[in-house]
């Protein structure tokens, strides 16, 4: 199987879905191809319905329109053993109060036919999880670990993760981000997770879905989003007119000769183009992850 | 070579990090920090050192491949290629170096230095990078 | 899990204008007064209390002052969880004067249900006011223990273990002890269990203010096992959880033998001999202390069939602690249908075991309340015993199902709802003096009608999302 064939086949397959919650829809007719073997980070506004679509890719939650195809299976109907490659943690995981942390582990392990203790026993001491305490008794930080342990121990070829690391500080974070990294190498696992933090997406993240008003309005690779969308700030010799604008473009600005103009459309050659047609100067400004948010979303 | 000692990349920057890395490696070359030879870290330790996407480094690295500023050799890694003639014409390369000539003057300007103590200067540098 | 139906959200505290002014200070209880107001479960047992207290009979007074307060404890634990939840999060700390408000509408509701309505039923009946209020007494203790120590709420099961043991001569006896109390011929202890109750509930006030953050989406819920961040020191039932640790370590090691597609989803349940001996034992002492303080045949046999019926709730306590993890079981490798069919199976186990321990139960007490000759009328009464046993399972089972995700009262609630119908219906169904043969088909209702509810929720599971 050549390289080609690898990239193009995707491991998660969502077209047209709609999910409507009391007439709201969450997910409108939403489009969503994942390839293997990349790390997408999923990004929206709170309450954008992120949960919805990681819920939806996986079967738990119903959808009202449209096919999801999980792993070459429909989602709603997923086998047992697709479900042994697929590994999820949910936001808040809640797992059983009164058990003991080691004997939820080897729970877990009782249902999977691949299980890597050495792998699991690494996490373990690494993120430093209470094994003889109880799951009742630990903090939201511990957890969110533990449900990653579980979730990781059967090296599942899918890993989906939802908000994963909101509840963790600064040095967990960045831990978690390593190991996320870590099993991405070699692009033999694919992972999604979703997150409201940009800084984390931008440096984990391959590729950036961002999902706005129940549909993705942005999926590729994070540096050519970077790439494409920039902020010109244009001062031109004349006054600029009340129509002016520019492919591509999300927000304007105009101040009799000045311009601040927000492009999703950037090419090297339109700061030419803008000099020659307006006799402007034009300055480049490039945007970080978080700014292009915000800017797509004040549009 | 660490890749911590060669790069250093800022993922919340408006520059893909990918640009950073190949913008990196030319300053380098550049400079004379690595010179045609010399090994880059492989893929996937400077992943890891920083921290950051393993295809992110591999895209930056095919870019470098691409322009010819590195090699793939088998079994090793990327080298540094030997400077080859440059495919551009002479007055698209000077016109890319147009940008900071401007800079240059501009920050002149501000510095209240006479066009001939800026000449000056462009020919001590020039001079000393003969030397090395 | 998300509970969209939480209304008090729409008012959220942080929505209080500034409080310094009078005009403003109204206003401020308004909304939390509306806080009350919106949640159903307020209107719902308000009005049954209402009911209750009303009808006054000539009489004893104590069987309604009995019913009146087990209401008003339900009442009492359902505001106590609702102050709760409004101190303990950020804004109860940020907004200035957020107290102020918060707690005299909670004292105003508090008062309410152990100072006004007795009261007003003293004046009804002409009774000295410190009478009846002296009685509701331990409901306003109960609200301030709610408030401090949330397990508290287990001394809800008081109430009716009280009704019962205190059952026939006293009932009806206009010149028991209770009913002199009640009636307010002994003023200083009515005065001093209202002073008991007022002082713990000042001491339930300040706890209120200082109350530390904590996750409050199921601390309003009757549970008693809250995940509260933090909690790092030993629990109270340590030692029974290390006998569910060994009870689930000897599960786990039967990993793949036998029927394991389904015992593994009882491996989080997984109760071990001491949980039962504990459930027995402390059932026949419980019978016991009855059966000597009633000195009544009846009270100890309807303890006991109590007894019975709550052993047969254990496993839909146990699961409905675990609905938390169904969207993680879910993503185990099983399919859909496996999960929701061997879930169900093994709850309907777990049900099993505890109803065949229940119906033993009943058994053993009543044949020990009975000792005597053995007749007919003593076989049928039995054999009621054990049907009932038999039906509230069915009804807990399937209303288990039904409300596996809904708050945990509302399982309560109507799990005894629903067994307690059935329960009548059976006794109905076998003991109504009438000739009429085919009453015996009542027995038939609860088991068709809890095989309808069970299949139409593991429909409903299947078509829906899940967790």
């Amino acid at each position: 199987m050549s390289d080609e064939t690898l990239l193009t086949h995707h491991v998660l397959e969502m077209r047209g879905v709609s999910k409507l919650y009391s007439g709201r829809a969450v997910l409108d007719r939403l489009t969503l191809c994942v390839p293997r073997g990349t790390v997408v980070g999923l990004l929206g506004k709170n309450g954008a319905g992120k949960t919805t679509l990681l819920r939806a890719a996986l079967g738990i939650a119903r959808i009202d329109h449209g096919t999801v195809t999980i792993l070459d299976e429909p989602a709603w109907t997923l086998s047992a053993s697709a479900k042994q490659q697929i590994g999820y943690v949910p936001q808040s995981p809640q797992l059983y109060p009164w058990m003991r942390v080691d004997q939820i582990i080897a729970y877990t392990a009782s249902f999977y036919l691949h299980w890597n203790r050495a792998l699991v026993e690494r996490l373990v001491t690494q993120w430093e999880v209470p094994l003889r305490r109880r799951a009742g008794t630990l903090s939201v930080g511990e957890l969110q670990k533990l449900a990653l342990v579980l979730a990781l121990g059967h090296e599942p070829a899918l890993l989906v993760l939802d908000e994963p690391v909101a509840a963790l500080d600064p040095s967990a974070r960045r831990e978690f981000l390593k190991v996320v990294l870590e099993i991405a190498a070699g692009g033999e696992r694919t992972e999604i997770f979703s997150t409201h933090i940009t800084s984390d997406l931008e440096r984990v993240a391959d590729r950036v879905a961002i999902l706005q008003r129940g549909a993705i309005s942005f999926f590729g690779e994070l540096g050519e989003l970077k790439d494409q969308v920039k902020r010109l700030a244009i001062t031109s010799t004349n006054s600029l007119p009340e129509q002016f604008s520019l492919p591509g473009q999300i927000s304007q600005r105009i101040e009799g000769k000045q311009a601040l103009v927000t492009t999703r459309a950037w090419s090297p050659g339109m700061a030419g183009e803008i000099e020659s047609q307006w006799h402007a100067e034009v300055e480049v400004q490039d945007l970080n992850l978080e700014e292009i948010f915000l800017e797509l979303h004040d549009a | 070579m660490a890749a911590d000692f060669l790069f250093q990349v800022f993922p919340t920057s408006g520059l893909p990090i990918y640009r950073q890395l190949v913008d990196q490696v030319r300053r380098h070359v550049a400079s004379g920090r690595i010179t045609s030879g010399d090994f880059l870290p492989s893929v996937r330790q400077v992943a890891l050192e920083l921290e950051v996407n393993a295809m992110t480094v591999s895209k930056a690295y095919s870019l470098l491949e691409r322009d010819g500023v590195v090699e793939l050799v088998r079994g090793h890694g990327m080298r540094i290629a030997k400077r080859l003639p440059a495919s551009d014409t002479l007055e698209e390369r000077q016109r890319q170096l147009a940008p900071l000539v401007e800079q240059l003057l501009a920050e002149a300007y501000q510095l209240s230095l006479s066009p001939t103590q800026v000449q000056n200067l462009l020919a001590r540098a020039i001079k000393e990078r003969n030397g090395k | 899990m998300h509970d969209y139906a939480t209304p008090d959200h729409a008012l959220r505290e942080n929505a209080l204008p500034e409080v310094s002014r009078p005009g403003h200070w109204l206003k401020s209880c308004r909304y939390v007064g509306l806080t009350y107001l919106m949640r159903w479960r307020f209107w719902f047992f308000g009005i049954w209390y209402l009911l209750v207290a009303w009808p006054w009979r000539e009489g004893s007074v104590t069987p309604f002052v009995l019913v009146t307060s087990m209401l008003g404890g339900i009442l009492a634990c359902f505001v106590a969880l609702h102050l709760r939840r409004q101190f303990a999060t950020p804004a109860a700390k940020i907004v200035p004067g957020f107290a102020g408000p918060h707690l005299a509408v909670g004292a105003l509701v508090s008062g309410a249900i152990w100072i006004a309505v007795p009261g007003i039923g003293a004046w009804v009946r002409a009774l000295p006011a410190w009478g009846p209020i002296g009685a509701h007494a331990p409901v306003g203790l109960l609200l301030a223990l709610v408030v401090c120590w949330r397990p508290a709420m287990l001394l809800l099961a008081v109430a009716p273990i009280s009704l019962l043991a205190t059952a026939t001569p006293v009932w009806f006896d206009q010149k028991s002890l209770p009913n002199q109390f009640i009636r307010g011929d002994f003023p200083e202890w009515s005065w001093a269990a209202i002073a008991l109750a007022v002082t713990a509930n000042v001491l339930a006030a300040r706890r209120l203010v200082r109350l530390p953050e904590a996750d409050t989406s199921a601390s309003d819920d009757f549970s008693v096992e809250p995940a509260e961040e933090g909690r790092i020191t030993g629990r109270w039932d340590e030692w029974l959880l290390r006998a569910r640790d060994a009870a689930i370590r000897r599960r786990l090691a039967d990993a793949g033998f036998g029927w394991w597609s389904v015992q593994r989803w009882r491996v989080p349940g997984a109760i071990s001999w001491l949980h039962f001996a504990l459930a027995t034992s402390g059932g026949a002492l419980l019978v016991a202390f009855v059966a000597w303080a009633a000195d009544s045949r009846q009270a100890a046999t309807a303890v006991a069939g109590l007894v019975s019926v709550a052993m047969v709730f254990a496993p839909v306590h146990c699961w409905h602690q675990r609905r938390g993890a169904t969207q993680l079981e879910f993503m185990r490798p099983v399919t859909r249908g496996q999960y929701f069919g061997q879930a169900a199976l093994a709850f309907g186990l777990d049900m099993l075991v505890w109803t065949v321990l229940a119906m033993l139960f009943a058994a053993a007490s009543f044949s020990i309340t009975h000792w005597g000759p053995f007749d007919l009328r003593f076989a049928v009464q039995l054999l009621v015993m054990l049907l009932v046993v038999v039906h509230c399972s069915l009804a807990f089972y399937s209303v288990g199902l039904a409300t596996y995700r809904q708050r945990y009262w509302l399982s309560l609630m109507a799990g005894l709802c629903f067994g307690w119908l059935f329960a009548m219906l059976t006794i109905f169904g076998v003991v109504a003096e009438t000739e009429y043969r085919g009453r015996f088909l009542l027995l038939a209702v609860t088991p068709l009608a809890a095989l309808a509810l069970t299949l139409a929720m593991v429909r409903r599971w299947r078509t829906g999302d899940v967790g």
